[in-house]
């Protein structure tokens, strides 16, 4: 008997864990949650656009990419890490997204509903989404009338659900691929989707403003990463944006922040564009 | 009569055999090999089928290599339904509350109008007439009568009278499957208990002892005492639930919708009183002032879930049948409200729907868990899910399951949400089955070998239908793919529909792929991609195949 009692204090705990199940338990015992505690966690090298561990809950993100491919990685990546730590996403309004890249990109496709038609009844779609899943992405803002957008970003603070917005090309959101073409047509005035995409300011904006594929040659090489630069506004934030480069994904296959992208040596400097280029500025 | 008092009451059926091949090909059954599958399973089989040696639960692969030339038509539950309700209310004229225990199967109990018929056999003969005049005519239908609906179902598929306490003795030669519960009858039957009759003589007790109420009711069944009235009494307290819509509400997805909330409600309230209900009865009330009402019944107890399914299919078959009494209208040439034709909306919005319990049993089968579990993120899920379902057609809200293939789209397949991902499931490409277990396009399919298939990353924008291109060299001409897997020429720019030629920064390629050459010259694709940068930085992934270029995705 005795014997079975020494064996039983020999696999307690030992003593040095003691303050990590402290704090854990002053965690839990503390009476609320702050909002921006409140967080769904992301992918490390989105962490520093994001301005903080994770996609503050109940906030709007909007994603776009004006004129310049890799809005889509973008919004992959986003949506890659919470669902790969077990948060339900759901993508409305895309019947183009490449669900392969998803899953490359570490989307769990077992955890991601998709919408691809929700028609005129997009803002009701969205919304009953936003009641059972953590993040809900709609890829066809422009059939929103304000005042729905306002109400759908009001029902995501209320669920603590995270809305995700992308305008522009992402998600190949205008419904076939040439139509999300960047440029603008012979003649039409390039339009602000800051002003159009989106009523009022989103808690993140994240901006594709340049993007370098590398690998294809003359005939030679294949595709094997995308590097995307981001700029991050934030509401609560300073209002200058924060720019960084991103591996959508690298040559082997995970996402990760470039160091700078002035500094980063393209395999072959093809396929390069920066919005300056096509002469916005 | 001590014998007798534990009888069901006398109940006449009409049923139709192998109903969903009627329902959705009754023409063609006739000179055809037809099944209807569901799940990738045969349901139903036409008689020339059944000839072929094609069954009910085979495998739709396994049916379409007994018979290569089999029409296999996939199941629609809700034109099942549809098809019937003519033939309900053909019946209602002689019985009242009638319950359709499933689409194509009706009963009611015989004792009044067979007393005013002037026998069971002349009420069989009138119902049986009255069906002629029907879409799907008389002779497709059989009638018949016995105690109970099961022994009646049985008596209706050999057209039949079963005379009172006969039923035990007319049972006792029919094979033990029909008993209804694949699972039971295939233990029976490996015990050496191949007939109805032989599972009828073991001791009550024994069954029960052995198999539970689930082995006891079948038992009863056997014994030719139907599902019986000791179980089964009127619902004496009112159970019913109802909800007033206002504003009315149009069309059958707001109203299914509602209903389904409405039969959570009623599973609620009958879970407490450990209660099943064995026969609800459907109302509907619209703003036109129609009351319309259907009872449906089901001796294990009718399921919420499936209540809601199935109303929502009976409303789809009220409204068809509205369609064709306005069409008629139409035709002799009164003025008809707008009404949209082909559109199921109803002329009048739905205001009211009530579930009324008829008929309750004590729930035995199932017993919840004392505390409701708490609802996790997947039921959450879940719900939100079923009211997008709710809005756009069960279809709209899909799940992506990596699959094997070759080009970036086939290589996911979307599957309904809530359904079971399919073990093996058809190519988007090619209207049959995989042609061999190793190649079969299945989840275990993903992480096979495909030759020809491009290395991640993939492109994270995918036409759903190609998107036709062309790729020009220098000169103008159209570059192509020769057998080898060699470019005719370096690719210069790439045309799309609606857009300037661009011109091509870096390309890459080609990939040859022979595709599905297992499955015979007719699915043999040969294809080759290629990648190609324009100068303004997009790059897409191009495909070509028999001479033509399209777009298949976009790297973005």
């Amino acid at each position: 008997m005795f014997d079975t009692l020494r064996g039983m204090a020999a696999t307690r705990p030992v003593r040095r864990e003691l303050p990590e199940s402290l704090a854990l338990l002053a965690r839990r015992t503390r009476p609320t949650t702050l909002a921006r505690e409140d967080l769904l966690p992301v992918l490390g090298p989105l962490e520093e656009l994001l301005g903080g561990p994770g996609l503050q809950r109940g906030a709007t993100v909007v994603v776009s990419g004006t004129g310049v491919p890799g809005a889509t990685s973008l919004l992959l990546a986003l949506l890659a890490g919470p669902s790969t730590a077990g948060a339900w996403c759901a993508v409305v309004g895309a019947p183009d997204l490449g669900l392969a890249a998803a899953g490359e990109l570490g989307v769990a496709l077992g955890r991601l509903v998709l919408v691809p038609g929700p028609g005129r009844r997009l803002a009701q779609v969205a919304g009953a989404l936003l009641e059972g899943c953590d993040v809900v992405c709609v890829c066809t803002p422009s059939v929103l009338a304000p005042p729905e957008a306002r109400r759908l970003a009001a029902r995501a603070r209320e669920r603590r659900a995270v809305l995700v917005v992308a305008t522009g090309r992402a998600a190949g959101s205008a419904g076939s691929i040439v139509s999300s073409a960047p440029c603008a047509r012979a003649g039409a005035r390039p339009v602000d989707t800051s002003r159009t995409g989106w009523p009022g300011m989103p808690d993140v904006r994240l901006d594709v403003t340049a993007s370098r594929l590398s690998g294809p040659g003359q005939g030679d090489g294949r595709v094997i990463a995308h590097l995307v630069e981001v700029a991050a506004t934030r509401r609560r934030a300073a209002p200058e944006e924060l720019r960084r480069w991103l591996w959508l994904p690298a040559a082997d296959g995970r996402i990760s922040l470039a160091p700078d992208g002035a500094a980063v040596p393209p395999a072959e400097p093809v396929g390069e564009v920066h919005r300056s280029a096509s002469g916005a500025r | 009569m001590s014998g007798y008092g534990e009888l069901a009451p006398r109940t006449l059926v009409v049923t139709c055999p192998q109903w969903p091949v009627t329902a959705s090909a009754a023409q063609l059954a006739r000179t055809a090999a037809v099944a209807v599958v569901e799940d990738e399973r045969v349901v139903a089989v036409s008689g020339h089928a059944r000839a072929e040696g094609i069954r009910p639960g085979l495998r739709r692969r396994e049916a379409q290599a007994r018979c290569p030339e089999l029409e296999v038509i996939v199941r629609d539950r809700a034109g099942e339904v549809r098809a019937f309700e003519p033939v309900v209310e053909a019946i209602e004229v002689f019985g009242a509350q009638v319950a359709v225990r499933d689409a194509g199967l009706a009963a009611f109990a015989t004792r009044g109008p067979a007393r005013y018929f002037g026998g069971e056999r002349a009420l069989a003969d009138a119902v049986g007439t009255a069906l002629d005049g029907l879409t799907i005519p008389g002779r497709w239908w059989r009638v018949g009568v016995g105690d109970g609906a099961f022994v009646a179902t049985q008596a209706a598929r050999r057209g039949l009278v079963v005379a009172r306490g006969a039923g035990a003795a007319f049972l006792a030669p029919l094979g033990i499957e029909l008993v209804g519960r694949p699972d039971l009858a295939d233990v029976l039957s490996r015990l050496g208990i191949g007939t109805l009759g032989a599972f009828a003589a073991l001791g009550e007790a024994d069954v029960l002892a052995r198999f539970g109420t689930y082995g006891a009711l079948a038992h009863r069944l056997a014994r030719g005492i139907g599902e019986g009235p000791l179980r089964s009494r009127p619902a004496r307290e009112d159970l019913s639930v109802a909800v007033e819509l206002d504003p009315p509400a149009e069309g059958v997805e707001a109203v299914a919708f509602v209903v389904r909330g409405l039969a959570g409600t009623l599973a609620a309230r009958l879970a407490p009183a450990g209660l099943a209900c064995t026969r609800l009865r459907v109302e509907v009330t619209t703003t036109a002032g129609e009351h319309l009402s259907r009872r449906w019944s089901n001796e294990e107890g009718v399921d919420p879930a499936v209540v809601a399914e199935r109303l929502r299919w009976q409303l789809e078959a009220w409204l068809a049948v509205r369609e064709q009494l306005v069409e008629r209208e139409r035709a002799a040439g009164w003025e008809v409200a707008a009404f949209e034709a082909g559109e199921v909306v109803p002329s009048a919005g739905v205001e009211r729907v009530a579930l009324v319990p008829e008929e309750v049993a004590p729930e035995v089968g199932r017993q919840l868990d004392l505390w409701s579990r708490p609802r996790t993120g997947e039921e959450r899920v879940a719900r939100a899910v079923a009211r997008v379902q709710g809005m756009l057609g069960h279809a709209a809200v899909t799940r992506a399951v990596l699959a094997g293939g070759w080009g970036p789209g086939e290589r996911v397949q979307l599957v309904a949400f809530g359904e079971p991902v399919p073990e093996t499931a058809a190519a988007p490409t090619s209207p049959t089955g995989p042609g061999r277990g190793a190649r079969s396009r299945g989840p275990a399919a993903a992480t096979a070998p495909w030759p020809g298939r491009l290395p991640p990353p993939s492109p994270a924008v995918v036409a759903g239908v190609p998107l036709p291109a062309e790729l020009l060299d220098g000169d103008g001409a159209h570059v192509a793919v020769d057998a080898r897997g060699a470019v005719s020429s370096a690719p210069a720019s790439l045309v799309l529909p609606g857009e300037p030629a661009l011109g091509v920064a870096a390309w890459a390629g080609p990939w040859p792929a022979d595709e599905r050459w297992w499955e015979g010259p007719t699915h043999r694709r040969r294809r080759a991609r290629v990648q190609v940068v324009i100068a303004d930085g997009r790059a897409y992934l191009l495909a070509i195949e028999r001479g033509r270029w399209v777009v298949e995705g976009a790297y973005d």
